[in-house]
């Protein structure tokens, strides 16, 4: 690690070495060890470690960006010339005002040592104790487990600075028999409490159930589908609809539609930085304390996230959610939560009288129809036909093509526990399982 | 810093079965405009090392961006660690394909490097585009982009390999959204994703961006019109951009012999095309043939070695419907007693290599292109990618495109909107009827080919001309 005091100090000599009148420049440190097991062997154990620093400046409202992970004095000081060299080439963006003056963003604890420390051992352990659950029942298990610490320094010529540091833990696995797979993961910011036996019997147990599955027709069917699976619908939803920039252009299902009920009563969404039940990222790559913005509030559409060019245009104040420079998208919610209901998920497969439990989706795809939330995906690793309320057996995978606003409006059941998703980047969401009705399928697969 | 490499692998030469070192440096340029103004302009280097070693059959890997003689011989020492941790679970040891090792040097040639150009002259470009899209007033969202890579490195093995690569890559696009009646409809041109090409910017020139915005424009707005794209069994032709896709996720794939052997299972899946069918399996029809090609010149995926030093080939993954071939690394080759076919890439100095595709081409056919629609009585055209999905086996896909046209005795009719086709890998390429003749084949580069954990982004291509599909899905 840097350390706070470090990694301000290089960021102040960097602005120190700009001549244009603003400048802002962010720190990236990262360490992350990465251990994959395929076939109940591992075949990829990796370590990195780096720095990169990017340097926004401002010449008027002419703004030049530049990166590099070379930090030696005369590499910083190309660097800076190379951004006001992109500045001067710039076209004046009218919605531009200056770089943002934030106060200190409230620390949030997120760091534990012992992921830091972790060491590549540590990680065999704990893939050896999925691979010894799987073994049991003569299966293979593959999966990835991952430890790494992260900081994250801001500085700007107006004397904004922040500075968060925050582990994450990462471990999946996907556990095959000859007809069957099962899914399982785990998140945490301290690796100590990841529970990698528990992560195997999981992944073991629905491998099992889901043995030799037989083809079932395509239709609308109830569903429940597990937090992983609303994990894949969570990511593309805030990617197409819950940023300002499609939101403006009126690309997004949010476009226009603001106090409007476009979901179900029981369903909220929201996103909060802060929140230690995620992984807390105070501020965000403007350096802006990261605000808890409601997406979504009891079906009605509310907000959506804003960085600060995007919120000029609306005379608005940025929220807190800026991605790093360059990005092509502005502004983006990074630790979303879903509201929790009071059922658990067995009491929802309970209450099915013909349906599916689907374990995981896979390739979901937003694109096809953003305004309407259109999305199509496959299901992976676990799905089951439920004739009252019990499980009578496993079945093919199946595509899905449905809008989610329907899907959304239609949830009839959310479990009281939430899962805890880690994002490879930065952030994560907490999520429950749903019973929604009515989900369409479009397509099956030969497996 | 070579030197240090060097030294480094040499000390650790008695502790290890084979090592690798590759110092990386990657230059890029970025310059986006969005609704007249420049949305962004930037320029990153990465710059660094990683060290790859088999102890006692196992692999271990670690890299760093501090440079030095130290810290590599402490990187060194660190991946000999991991690979010692990975004993824990080893079921067998890691073997390697035999390989000569090569001391050469190759450079992407280009008439002009692209870094040499104005930043000026790129936005000019950019923002002539963007003008034009605008002036067609149902277009909310008007994009044009450019980007530039020029990676260099260098591969060191304790085999006595040492080759020394520069690759150049050019590429832009320009895309137009029309917004209007609760709907929203994009066209891009060349495709969906612009294209890219290991040229100069020679290859900017030529893709005539101004040129193209005002049709780019012109279609997406008319597509607010446009009635729904029919539904049920039919006729399909796909234009080349869109095919480029479908080898991408049904070919590309499903052919990578790394997945095959299940080392993706936890994150992208597996293969449909496990390895008792190789020589012994009906892939598409006699029209289809495929072939990786990682020498033709331009193409994105086009290099002199791979990142495990292995030469570029060009090798038969389907020959007139059979399927023939892998891609392949050192390792798995090995397992079928092959040698690499050189298709090993990683993404940067900090990751290690995968199988990754290379240029995968559909070999043309003998059709003109107005031939092949003047015998179509009966069908819709596609093209330009606009949606995604396909299991984690390869079989079961579903695309939606920007643009079709429906085909009604021969002649290209209206256009229509929110066309999706779906089907299942093997059957759909049997019902390849048609592929249109070499001039109108093109390598279309796709820079944004995710794979791995850590996710590692490739830059690949596809050889495809326009081709004929029977009783294809159409709809949801």
């Amino acid at each position: 690690m840097l350390g706070e005091s470090r990694a301000l100090e290089t960021l102040k000599k960097l602005i120190s070495m700009v001549e244009a009148e603003q400048a802002e420049a962010i720190l990236l440190a990262k360490s992350s060890g990465l251990t994959r097991f395929a076939n109940s062997t591992i075949h990829q154990n990796v370590f990195e470690r780096d720095n990169e620093i990017y340097l926004r400046v401002a010449k008027g409202k002419r703004i030049g960006v530049a990166a590099s992970n070379v930090t030696d004095d005369a590499s910083l000081k190309r660097l800076a010339a190379r951004a006001q060299e992109i500045a001067e080439s710039q076209v004046p963006n009218p919605d531009f005002d200056a770089f943002v003056t934030s106060p200190r963003a409230e620390e949030v604890a997120a760091f534990s040592r012992a992921t830091e420390e972790c060491s590549a051992q540590r990680r065999a352990e704990n893939v050896k104790a999925v691979i010894d659950e799987a073994n049991r029942l003569n299966f293979l298990a593959a999966g990835s487990h991952s430890t790494s610490a992260k900081e994250i320094a801001f500085a700007n010529s107006y004397g904004t600075t922040q500075y968060h540091k925050h582990t994450a833990v990462f471990m999946n696995t996907v556990v095959m028999a000859p007809t069957s797979s099962g899914y399982a993961d785990r998140s945490s910011i301290d690796v100590s409490d990841l529970d990698a036996k528990g992560l195997g019997e999981e992944a073991v147990k629905v491998c099992a159930d889901s043995q030799n599955p037989k083809e079932l027709e395509e239709g609308r069917y109830d569903v429940v589908i597990s937090p992983y699976a609303l994990d894949s619908l969570m990511g593309w939803l805030g990617y197409i609809g819950f940023g300002a920039d499609t939101f403006q252009e009126e690309r997004s299902f949010m476009s226009g539609r603001i106090g409007e009920q476009i979901m179900g009563e029981n369903v909220s969404i929201w996103d909060d930085g802060c929140d230690p039940a995620g992984v807390p990222f105070p501020f965000d790559f403007e350096g802006v304390p990261k605000q808890r913005v409601d997406l979504i509030k009891n079906g009605v559409a509310r907000n959506v996230v804003y960085n600060s060019l995007t919120a000029n245009k609306e005379g608005k104040s940025s929220t807190g959610h800026a991605l790093p420079p360059g990005e092509e998208i502005a502004a983006l919610p990074l630790n979303v939560f879903f509201s929790t209901g009071d059922s658990s998920e067995a009491e929802m497969v309970e209450s099915l009288e013909r349906g599916l439990l689907v374990k995981r989706f896979h390739y979901v795809n937003g694109f096809l129809e953003p305004r309407q939330a259109l999305f199509t995906g496959m299901t992976r690793d676990g799905t089951f036909l439920v004739e009252n309320g019990k499980i009578k057996h496993p079945v093919k995978n199946l595509r899905f093509t449905h809008s989610m606003l329907d899907a959304f409006s239609k949830v009839e059941m959310i479990s009281k526990e939430a899962k805890l998703q880690i994002s490879d980047w930065f952030g994560a969401s907490v999520l429950p399982a749903l019973k929604i009705k009515g989900f369409n399928f479009s397509g099956k697969t030969e497996f | 810093m070579k030197d240090a490499l060097k030294n480094v692998l040499e000390g650790i030469r008695k502790n290890v079965d084979y090592a690798d070192a590759r110092l990386v440096t990657t230059r890029s340029e970025r310059v986006m405009v969005k609704n007249g103004s420049v949305d962004s302009i930037s320029d990153n280097i990465s710059k660094g090392f990683g060290i790859r070693v088999i102890v006692d059959g196992c692999w271990g890997f670690s890299s760093s961006s501090t440079p030095g003689e130290e810290e590599a011989a402490r990187v060194a020492q660190e991946a000999i660690e991991i690979a010692k941790a990975t004993r824990l679970m080893k079921k067998w040891d890691i073997a390697l394909s035999d390989e000569e090792a090569r001391v050469d040097t190759y450079k992407t040639r280009v008439a002009s490097d692209p870094f040499s150009i104005s930043l000026d002259e790129k936005i000019k470009v950019l923002l002539e585009a963007d003008r034009i899209m605008r002036r067609n007033a149902a277009i909310k969202v008007a994009e044009s982009s450019m980007q530039f890579y020029q990676i260099d490195k260098i591969f060191l093995s304790t085999e006595g390999a040492d080759i020394e690569q520069t690759i150049f890559e050019s590429g832009g696009g320009i895309s137009a959204t029309a917004v209007g009646n609760g709907d929203v409809q994009k066209r891009s041109y060349p495709s969906s994703w612009g294209d890219t090409a290991t040229r100069g910017y020679e290859f900017i020139k030529g893709l005539n961006l101004p040129d193209n915005a005002e049709k780019t424009a012109d279609e997406a707005a008319g597509l607010l019109k446009a009635a729904e794209c029919p539904t049920g069994e039919m006729t399909l032709i796909i234009g080349g951009s869109q095919l480029a896709l479908q080898i991408h996720e049904s070919c590309g794939h499903p052919t990578e012999l790394d997945r095959v052997f299940g080392t993706e299972a936890s994150f992208a899946g597996t293969s449909f095309l496990t390895v008792e069918k190789l020589g012994d399996y009906k892939y598409g029809s006699e029209h289809v043939s495929i072939f990786q090609d990682a020498t033709c010149e331009g193409g994105l995926g086009t290099f002199g070695y791979d990142d495990e030093g292995v030469p570029a080939q060009r090798t038969p993954v389907v020959d007139r419907g059979a399927f023939v071939g892998y891609l392949t690394s050192r390792e798995t080759a090995s397992k079928l007693n092959q040698k690499s076919n050189a298709c090993m890439r990683a993404d940067g100095w900090n990751r290690i290599p995968l199988i990754r595709m290379t240029n995968i081409n559909l070999e043309p056919g003998e059709w003109d292109y107005e031939e092949l629609i003047r015998d179509t009585r009966d069908g819709i055209l596609v093209d330009s990618n606009k949606s995604w999905s396909i299991d984690d086996k390869r079989l079961n896909f579903q695309f939606g495109t920007e643009m079709a046209w429906k085909i009604k005795d021969g002649k290209i009719g209206e256009p229509v909107k929110n066309a999706v086709y779906t089907g299942i890998t093997p059957e759909f390429w049997a019902s390849c009827d048609a592929v249109c003749a070499r001039k109108h084949w093109h390598i279309w580069g796709i820079p944004n080919c995710g794979k791995g954990e850590p996710m590692q982004v490739a830059h690949v291509a596809h050889g495809a001309a326009p081709a004929r599909f029977r009783k294809v899905r159409v709809g949801v």
